[in-house]
């Protein structure tokens, strides 16, 4: 295997071959399902009207579709892919199971409860409108994701082990489900819509002002998956050998876990529940592409749901699918590898 | 100096107390085994002193400091465990594995360095596993893992290796080889072992000292020869034995009675 | 000494078992009578089909019905999962974790988006949905599977065909109300018809897993001991799994995807009667029923006069409960 070595003053680290050209390979990947999303839709636009975008030119349509409508939803479809595969990425890595997800974990669930309570609670009975502003459902989702994260911590603290909390997950998923469907029967058929199209998921109505928000925390919280990630890493071989090498075994499971939980929290807030990518990305990385960094799992995420769109865009135009339908129909031919896989015994 | 001072340590889970208000030493520099029979807490009793659990009560001294006075990777910089199951996760070569012992060593700006390097490279070469560095860990032989997890303990460069009966599942020849290695560490480069063993004649064989537990205290320590006699082994693990020389090493060496014997009841 | 302990513990279950009995009339009872419709004492005993007071329509349409069909569901929910437990040797294997009331669902949903909507269509599509989620968790317990593995792949598997469900009825919006409804897993809005239809059909599988009661006994020691038993492990193994996928889709095409009652049931038969194996059997499928019945019955009054679906209460509850057992009482799920 060819390395590369670096070393500087106290900094070293080493660089494999295969593992630059992976990385540029993903980033190239990613690029250039950027680009179709920004130049698929009503109007196509070629790499060179694009790129004449860029630059101040084209017509003032083009420069809004592009600028107001594409970008944001391209944009979002990153910040909200990442975190939420990242989040997956830390779960499987304390759990030392590569089947864990924020679905799994039950954290999608305490959002979709909290944007159905939302919905439920600030409807106004006569008129049927919303009392509060719709800006507001985000900060729902979000706090919805975060109480069934510190339920998790919470039982982590007190002893339950990693494992189990997966359990925990289900029972949380199972548990919320079945409250989002008697909230969906109470209500009327407006907010029984807005609440279904939150459980798919979609890119769609992104806006700048949502992303202005999003990005400081997203990257707030990708940075400090990339710090902790060293630390997490030998998790993945048993809870003793970590500890036997140093690792503070109990605080690192912690802050993981809660780092997944704001991961996800914020990726489903203002997208909804767009699903599998959790479960997806990390394995595409780490199985396919044998890169199990989180820097990889970032950009598989990213680069899945951007796809994701751009399909859902597509498939049935003029129709749109919301993107969390186009993931789901990613993931079905996963679950056959995934059976595979365990059939053949080398999942154990 | 001794490796570990107990003091009136109390081991055992929440509900339960596996062994009570423990009061002894580990010598520094000696291979010490912990023998005892199923059950007896020998193993509770070796993950407490590697950090993995806490001790009900009592103060346990690492190298005359307090053991909970150490930070992880402090004390990962001393010392290494080896747990009895070792499974490694999927897609990890030999070499990955056991670069995961400098961890201790590494900071956010100093990845993989010099130092790191000649570590690991001296782990393989010691348990001679150089030649199986890009092979995937769990493609490997039972022997073989086993020298590989060890060598993941080495590449830690710590004084004092702990480690819960090494020799299971192996056979023969490869519980020997492990020991052996022990052994070799011992000596030439002055480890302090510290392990649970099964096997008593090798125990007795290999060990400079050991500790017997039973009902949830220490039953004897020292050497082997001043531990093991009949007594010891009736009280300890139950059993009417006669005790022998080890013919090449001078060793006690048990001969077990069949149970059948001790009462009388032997089919003909 | 040993034969009067063992004739005990067989008196102490068949009191149990005795007991769990009693407990279904009564809760039927309690069905006819509780709900926004007063029906007195009276009404239930001189009730005729073809009465024309409110409290004898809805003693007709609603409340008969709903029992019947709570009793039924329960029972068959309950006697599928304890066979996933037993032959998937995974103390979480229920219909509602291994996916098999998901893909059901799935395949309801489906059909009625292309238009079919009869009761036979119903059915059909549970099963054929039912089955190919069963095949799967069939392949993943195959091959010695981790518990773990398989439950967390159950659960994803759930996840994805609950997510295709949800993908489908976001498109067909005039669908939504009725499917949705269904989908909550409810006993109530059934027609004795479809009771009637499919009556001797779960009758004759109930009446299947109570004979081959011997072979689940056997399987549940593990594969390799019932095989050197003599067993034919291979062809009890796919029988008990046909007949726990056949009634769970007879349970969700009755009832809608019920949730928690075919997990919990055989756990608390376990608890219950331990480890006199017809007694688990027999106590799954009442438990099943008792759990249901008493759902549905609370459901009615807990928000009274607004009704919450069976199976809303049954996930919400039996969602609580299933955290409290996987977190708290760890020894009950040992993996």
């Amino acid at each position: 295997m060819k390395t590369y070595r670096f070393r500087k003053g106290p900094v070293s680290f080493t660089l494999r071959k295969r593992e630059i050209e992976l990385a540029l390979l993903l980033v190239v990947g990613l690029l250039l399902s950027i680009y179709f999303g920004l130049a698929i839709g009503d109007t196509f636009l070629s790499p060179a009207s694009l790129a004449a975008l860029f630059i101040g030119g084209g017509d003032a349509f083009e420069q809004l579709v592009v600028f107001e409508f594409r970008m944001p939803r391209v944009l979002m479809a990153i910040t909200a892919g990442a975190s939420l595969a990242v989040s997956g990425h830390l779960l499987q890595l304390t759990i030392k199971n590569e089947l864990a997800s924020p679905e799994i974990f039950g954290i999608v669930g305490g959002a979709g409860v909290a944007t159905a309570t939302f919905f439920t609670v600030f409807t106004d009975e006569r008129t049927n409108q919303l009392s509060v502003p719709l800006a507001y459902i985000p900060i729902a989702s979000f706090l919805g994701a975060i109480v069934v994260g510190v339920f998790l911590f919470y039982l982590l603290k007190r002893g339950v082990p990693p494992v189990r909390l997966a359990l925990v997950g289900i029972g949380i998923s199972i548990f919320s489900q079945g409250i989002v469907q008697f909230m969906m029967l109470a209500s009327n058929v407006y907010r029984k819509n807005d609440i279904q199209q939150w459980l798919t998921g979609t890119v769609y109505a992104a806006t700048w002002n949502q992303l202005k928000i999003m990005v400081p925390f997203v990257l707030l919280f990708l940075l400090a998956a990339l710090l902790i990630e060293r630390h997490v890493r030998p998790l993945h071989i048993s809870e003793a050998t970590a500890t036997s090498i140093g690792v503070p075994v109990r605080g690192i499971q912690r802050g993981t876990l809660l780092l997944s939980c704001l991961l996800a929290g914020i990726g489903v807030a203002f997208v909804g529940a767009i699903g599998f990518v959790g479960l997806m990305a990390p394995h595409i990385a780490r199985q396919g592409l044998k890169l199990p960094y989180i820097w990889a799992t970032l950009l598989v995420g990213a680069t899945i749901v951007v796809l994701a769109d751009v399909l859902a865009r597509t498939i049935f135009y003029p129709y749109e699918l919301r993107t969390g339908v186009m993931t789901a129909v990613i993931g079905a031919p996963y679950f056959f590898y995934l059976l595979r896989r365990m059939m053949k015994g080398s999942i154990r | 100096m001794n490796t570990f001072d107990l003091n009136e340590v109390t081991i055992g889970y929440e509900q339960k107390t596996v062994l009570n208000r423990l009061s002894f030493s580990i010598p520094h520099g000696k291979i010490t085994v912990l023998l005892g029979a199923n059950g007896c807490g020998k193993s509770t009793l070796l993950s407490t002193l590697a950090r993995q659990r806490d001790a009900l009560g009592g103060d346990i001294a690492f190298r005359d400091k307090p053991l909970d006075s150490y930070r992880a990777k402090e004390a990962a910089r001393l010392m290494t465990f080896m747990p009895q199951v070792n499974v490694a996760p999927d897609g990890l070569t030999v070499e990955q594995l056991v670069r995961f012992g400098r961890y201790p060593y590494q900071t956010f700006f100093k990845r993989y360095s010099e130092d790191d390097e000649r570590a690991v490279e001296r782990a393989l070469a010691f348990t001679d596993t150089v030649s199986l560095r890009d092979t995937l860990v769990s493609n490997l032989s039972g022997g073989q893992k086993q020298r590989v997890w060890i060598a993941l303990a080495l590449a830690q460069e710590s004084e004092t290796i702990l480690l819960d009966e090494p020799t299971t599942y192996l056979d023969m020849s490869h519980q020997i080889e492990i020991l052996d290695l022990m052994y070799r560490l011992n000596r030439l480069e002055g480890k302090t072992i510290i392990m649970v063993l099964h096997d008593l004649h090798l125990a007795c064989r290999y060990a400079d000292h050991v500790i017997a537990l039973a009902g949830g205290n220490v039953y004897r320590e020292g050497s082997p020869n001043d531990v093991v006699d009949e007594t010891f082994m009736k009280d300890v693990f139950g059993l009417k034995v006669i005790v022998t020389e080890d013919p090449l090493y001078g060793t006690p060496l048990c001969v077990p009675y069949s149970h059948y014997e001790l009462n009388e009841k032997r089919p003909t | 000494m040993v034969g009067k302990e063992r004739s005990e513990d067989m008196k102490k279950t068949w009191i149990k078992l005795l007991l769990l009995i009693i407990c279904l009339p009564i809760l039927s009872y309690i069905s006819l009578r509780v709900g926004v419709i007063t029906v007195s004492h009276e009404d239930v005993l001189t009730f005729r089909a073809d009465g024309s007071s409110q409290a004898m329509i809805a003693l007709a349409d609603n409340r008969i019905p709903r029992t019947i069909v709570a009793l039924l569901v329960g029972s068959v929910l309950g006697l599928a999962g304890l066979i996933f437990q037993l032959v998937t040797r995974n103390p979480l294997a229920s219909p509602d974790i291994l996916a098999v009331n998901a893909g059901a669902s799935l395949a309801i949903v489906l059909v009625t988006l292309f238009g079919f909507s009869s009761i036979a269509s119903f059915t059909i599509a549970s099963l054929i949905g039912a089955f190919i989620a069963g095949v799967i968790v069939y392949l993943l317990s195959a091959n010695g599977g981790n518990v773990m593995y398989m439950t967390l792949a159950g659960a994803s598997l759930a996840a994805l065909f609950s997510s295709f469900t949800q993908s489908i009825i976001a498109y067909e919006e005039g669908a939504l109300d009725e499917v949705l409804f269904w989908l909550t897993g409810s006993v109530a809005g059934r027609s004795l018809t479809l009771v009637e239809a499919l009556l001797p059909w779960m009758v004759g599988a109930v009446v299947l897993v109570l004979l081959l009661s011997k072979e689940l006994e056997t399987l549940s020691l593990g594969d390799q001991v019932a095989r050197s038993l003599g067993q034919n492990v291979g062809v009890i193994k796919f029988v008990a799994v046909t007949l726990a996928v056949v009634l769970s889709a007879f349970g969700v095409a009755l009832a809608g995807p019920i949730a928690f009652a075919g997990l919990l049931a055989p756990h608390l038969a376990k608890y219950l009667f331990g480890t006199a194996f017809f007694a688990r059997l027999a106590g799954s499928a009442l438990i099943g029923s008792v759990l249901l019945l008493a759902a549905d019955i609370l459901g009615r009054v807990i928000l009274f006069p607004r009704e919450v679906t069976v199976g809303v209460v049954l996930a919400v509850i039996g969602g609580a409960f299933f955290i409290y057992l996987v977190s708290v009482r760890q020894g009950v799920f040992k993996s």
